[in-house]
């Protein structure tokens, strides 16, 4: 626990230091395109294995805060959170479920960049997040600098990938699916270190007692939401119910529902868009 | 152990999935069976060389590497399969290849002068085939069909790799969200719980078929068919 | 959709393939070895019917027998590390074929074994041998013999089925052609090389495998 309340502290000072982007305005709504007015559903795509994103609950419906932004979407569109067919999707075919049309809107844990945006439009971002290191707790390993030459766990598709790639070459990269996979490969000695985002290693950190982070925050990535390209109206739109959910203080409302207690905090500042830090 | 009981709903819903898939796949894998065996034991050779070339190839190839070129390839020449439907043609093709060897087993192992003698008697080669030669050949051929049906529910659980919610991906997204949200694995107690739950469902349906092999055993026997100890042998080796 | 095959890919990742084939070929003859011992073991347990140990080894093969192969992967792979057993890839994935493989000839050789006729054990008992050395000396060699065929079926099975751990990320044949779907999108290029490669090792394995069974079987050949 007091592991987390630094962890969070650590954050929130880098997000200061960082800088500040510009303040969202909640604004009225643009139209609904016709093509998803006359469907009168919304299809998006979200995980189902990545708590507090989106994820199934213990009687296997998909539940968490995109889950809750994808309904609440809907609920602006057509006047009724119900009319939503909630897909689920995992890293390698959340873009291809998009392009092949079986879902309209992207909302899972998809991060910005540059080889994703030729394939697809990206909505304004919802959250942010930094990247840290766990590393077995006995690893002499102290900063990113002390992993140079090592192999390193990364999540296939994450925006750590890039970063290391450009920053550190010498690293090699062990990518793999899941973070089960990861947190098992580390311990097994596969690699030295596992790189992800920060909240997410913070709580696995603060519950396994076989793995530490490092501390050294690194490579602050942007996620949003997607849409194929050529919709901007559609795009627009989703901009606007975003805003507008966040303005109306639903994001935090949904992460104190879905976020375990110890977590808030961190996550709390990871969807506050006020607090990220400028690249 | 609690996370079992806590997911049973989760679980269920998989478990239906994993129904589903199965029970379509056995009705196409037995339909493609006896229609592929008995186009491989007809006299036409381009009927009985497709037959051979189509059990060799799906026979051959690992299930996994047909399951993902079904699933990756149909797209690309403009037939997009969702993840289900993708699963159910691959395991029914493949099941029908193993199946359509059994049958062709059974019906091979069947001697000649049974049919030269029903020739002699005068019967026509529908009512050789649907009198004499029909009954002898499926009998015999149960046993090996209930060990496909077997493996064919638990290759079910491949589709989980393309993404159908299947039982075993339940498990899989169980194991991921209790990893990311209590930072420990608990891969031991589900997949070893999943294991049982597939050893149950192979223990019923193999009580199923061996009920309905001593019904038709029974049936068979009013009709008076022949021996087939022989028959059944050389159909079991061919699985 | 308009796809070009280019089949001057395939030859240009023939090295990716080549070392992935290799990886099939060892984990799958260390598999296949490592399952026609214990499953020879595990025949003589059940059929001399060691007390104790002869249910154990039925219940394991039912068990293997009746659950699905890709599950039993993850189970030892993903699961044995939470109870403290922490085996590598490679080490997980030729456990998990043998544990399977193993299941299968068991009840292969045992089918085997029951083939050898009474009237030897009667004879073997004449001349004084004691039922294990009956065992190891006559029936082993005459039942395996019988049980050939089918243990080296389970083996082809062996080699196919290889192909479940790409998906806990051993580099073998079809772990690395999904690797270079995933980087280069060459679907089509890529599922005809392995295919066609998995294609030849099976069907040239079943023709020799088919040989060997006529030859085996020329001696009680009547009529």
């Amino acid at each position: 626990m007091d592991n987390l309340c630094k962890a969070a502290r650590m954050l929130a000072a880098f997000a200061l230091s960082a800088g500040v982007a510009t303040t969202a305005l909640a604004s009225d709504l643009p139209p609904v395109p016709d093509a998803i007015a006359e469907a009168d559903i919304l299809r998006f795509g979200t995980k189902c294995d990545f708590p507090p994103y989106g994820y199934l609950d213990t009687a296997g419906k998909p539940v968490g805060v995109e889950v809750e932004l994808g309904k609440k979407i809907a609920e602006y569109a057509f006047g009724d959170a119900t009319k939503t067919e909630i897909v689920c999707v995992t890293s390698s075919n959340r873009i291809p479920s998009l392009l092949g049309g079986k879902i309209d809107l992207i909302l899972a844990t998809l991060g910005i960049n540059e080889e994703r945006k030729e394939v697809i439009d990206f909505t304004d971002p919802y959250f942010w997040d930094g990247s840290d290191v766990v590393v077995p707790v006995d690893s002499e390993v102290q900063d990113l600098e002390d992993l140079d030459g090592k192999t390193v766990i990364t999540i296939k598709g994450a925006w750590q990938i890039p970063w290391l790639e450009k920053n550190m070459p010498d690293v090699t990269l062990l990518k793999l699916d899941t973070v089960s996979d990861a947190l098992q490969a580390l311990l097994q000695g596969r690699a030295q270190g596992y790189a992800h985002d920060f909240a997410l290693l913070s709580g696995l950190a603060n519950k396994n007692d076989s793995i530490r982070m490092v501390g050294d925050l690194f490579a602050v990535g942007y996620g949003a939401g997607g849409v194929r390209k050529g919709e901007p109206e559609w795009r627009a739109f989703v901009d606007a119910a975003i805003k507008k959910a966040v303005a109306e203080g639903l994001t935090d409302q949904w992460l104190e529902e879905h976020v375990q207690p110890d977590l808030i905090d961190a996550m709390k500042q990871t969807w506050d868009l006020d607090n990220a830090p400028r690249n | 152990m609690q996370l079992i009981v806590e997911n049973y709903i989760l679980f269920g819903n998989g478990l239906a999935w994993t129904f589903g898939l199965a029970v379509l796949t056995l009705v196409f894998a037995t339909v493609i069976s006896l229609f592929v065996g008995i186009m491989s034991i007809t006299r036409n050779r381009l009927l009985t060389v497709a037959a051979r070339i189509y059990v060799e190839v799906f026979r051959d190839i690992p299930l996994l590497v047909s399951l993902f070129f079904i699933y990756f390839g149909a797209p690309l020449i403009g037939l997009p399969l969702d993840p289900f439907s993708a699963a159910v043609v691959t395991l029914s093709l493949w099941g029908g290849a193993n199946g359509a060897e059994i049958v062709r087993g059974g019906f091979n192992a069947i001697p000649e002068h049974q049919r030269t003698s029903a020739a002699a008697l005068g019967l026509k080669p529908w009512q050789i085939y649907w009198y004499v030669i029909a009954p002898q050949a499926l009998l015999p051929i149960i046993p090996p069909f209930t060990g496909l049906f077997t493996l064919l529910v638990q290759s079910t659980s491949l589709a989980a790799l393309i993404g159908v919610p299947e039982l075993f991906r339940m498990a899989q997204i169980v194991v991921e969200r209790t990893t990311i949200m209590e930072g420990y694995s608990p891969a031991f107690t589900i997949f070893g719980a999943i294991l049982v739950v597939y050893y149950l469902i192979s223990a019923a349906l193999n009580a199923l078929t061996s009920r309905l092999e001593r019904a038709m055993q029974h049936r068979l026997k009013a009709r008076g068919a022949a021996d087939m100890g022989s028959v059944r042998r050389q159909a079991e080796e061919s699985v | 959709m308009s796809y070009q095959f280019d089949t001057s890919y395939i030859w240009g990742q023939s090295d990716a393939l080549g070392a992935g084939l290799l990886m099939t070929l060892k984990v799958s003859a260390i598999s296949i070895l490592a399952a026609v011992g214990i499953g020879i073991l595990g025949a003589i347990v059940r059929v001399m019917q060691v007390r104790g140990l002869s249910a154990v080894v039925a219940g394991y093969v039912s068990f293997i027998r009746n659950t699905p192969l890709l599950v039993q992967i993850f189970f030892i792979f993903y699961g044995l590390p939470s109870v403290g057993i922490h085996l590598s890839i490679f080490n997980s994935g030729v456990l998990a074929l043998v544990v399977w493989g193993a299941a299968y000839n068991v009840e292969n050789v045992r089918g085997g074994l029951l083939a050898v006729p009474d009237d030897l054990r009667d004879a073997g008992a004449a001349l004084g041998l004691k039922p294990i050395q009956f065992m190891l000396l006559i029936a082993v060699p005459l039942g395996v013999r019988v049980a050939l065929p089918s243990v080296l079926n389970t083996s082809i099975s062996i080699l196919k089925n290889s192909a479940y751990l790409q998906a806990i990320g051993l580099a073998e044949l079809t772990f690395v052609a999904m690797e270079r779907i995933s980087l280069e999108f060459r679907t089509l290029e890529m599922f005809a090389a392995i295919g066609i490669i998995y294609l030849a090792l099976v069907l040239g394995l079943s023709i020799a495998v088919r040989a060997l069974e006529k030859r085996l079987h020329r001696p009680f050949e009547t009529a």
